[in-house]
């Protein structure tokens, strides 16, 4: 294998200048094509005409790979209050013991399931159908809209990140939207279908986790 | 230089044993490049291009600079995307 030193010469094809170019091997921050977060000071071919980035040899493949790692470690999102009370409550079904410290545990389960299951297409449809029975009960008992708001924090390990990540590319759905969408299977597996395959599993989970 | 298939995935299956081959960049990481990434090992993919037949590749001429060859294999829903610089194998794509 070849090792790149700062200061190496090469080409590379670069496309903003449409050509195949004469590079130099320099240390830069290179940022994710999705706009999460930056590779800082890896190795990379830097283009002689326009100073752009346009390669990035194999041994700085480790380097960004921990930046991945690194930049996906944290979720925050603000949510409509009622989603994390139905998260709760659902998490309170299973165990009366659950509480809010085993949020992530039950999301991180969902989404590792959802993903292995390639059944991200079923989200839409859950959380359509969540919204709808809110707007029903509220409509019947003749209540204006909330617009109270809970946050929602977790540092998440890099596994429960990609799997995030994954399913957010398969719905295109933002961060926030994809954990609405979550909570709302939830709801609809524990507190609508009692579905008890799925709340055995949860229970196997909490037990451990408390 | 064109390759057909067969010198093609010899020079590819070549480059991810030893390690020598480089990813093309636009100025970022692309994150559909899963060997760039670390999210799949050499090894996987040249597993991948191994198994590999004629009808499983097409090549084109690069959008950019007509010269370079650009060789797509796509097999089992791997999408493996990548041309030749001499002396070097540049991935431009490798994801699932």
């Amino acid at each position: 294998m070849k090792i790149f030193f700062e200061g190496d010469r090469g080409k590379a094809l670069c496309e903003h200048c449409q050509a195949v170019v004469p590079t130099h091997y320099a240390r830069r921050d290179v940022p994710f094509s999705d706009g999460q977060g930056v590779a800082k000071d890896i190795l990379v071919g830097v283009c002689a005409r326009c100073d752009g980035v346009v390669a990035i040899p194999s041994q700085s493949t480790p380097a960004i790979r921990e930046a991945r790692k690194q930049q996906l470690k944290s979720i925050e999102a603000r949510l409509p209050a009622v989603y994390l009370d139905v998260l709760d409550a659902a998490m309170h079904a299973v165990s009366n013991e659950a509480g809010a410290n085993l949020r992530k545990l039950f999301l991180a389960h969902y989404f590792q399931q959802l993903v292995q299951a390639q059944q991200c297409g079923q989200l839409h449809t859950a959380h359509q159908t969540f919204l709808q029975a809110l707007e029903e009960q509220r409509e019947q008992r003749g209540l204006a809209r909330s617009s109270a708001t809970r946050r929602l924090s977790m540092k998440v390990n890099p596994y429960m990140a990609e799997d995030m990540l994954a399913l957010q590319q398969h719905t295109e759905m933002n961060q926030t939207e994809l954990l609405k969408a979550v909570i709302a299977r939830i709801q609809a597996d524990v507190l609508e279908n009692r579905d008890q395959e799925v709340i055995r599993a949860l229970q196997r989970l909490a037990r451990l986790a408390l | 230089m064109k390759f057909d298939f067969r010198e093609a995935q010899r020079a590819v299956i070549a480059a991810l044993e030893s390690g020598d081959y480089q990813h093309v960049s636009h100025r970022d990481i692309d994150v559909k490049n899963l060997l760039a990434t670390g999210e799949v090992s050499a090894t996987e993919v040249a597993e991948v291009v191994r198994s590999c037949r004629g009808i499983h590749h097409v090549s084109t001429p690069h959008h950019a600079v007509a010269a370079v060859e650009v060789h797509v294999l796509k097999r089992e829903g791997w999408y493996i995307k990548f041309f030749f610089i001499e002396p070097g194998t540049w991935f431009i794509s490798v994801h699932q």
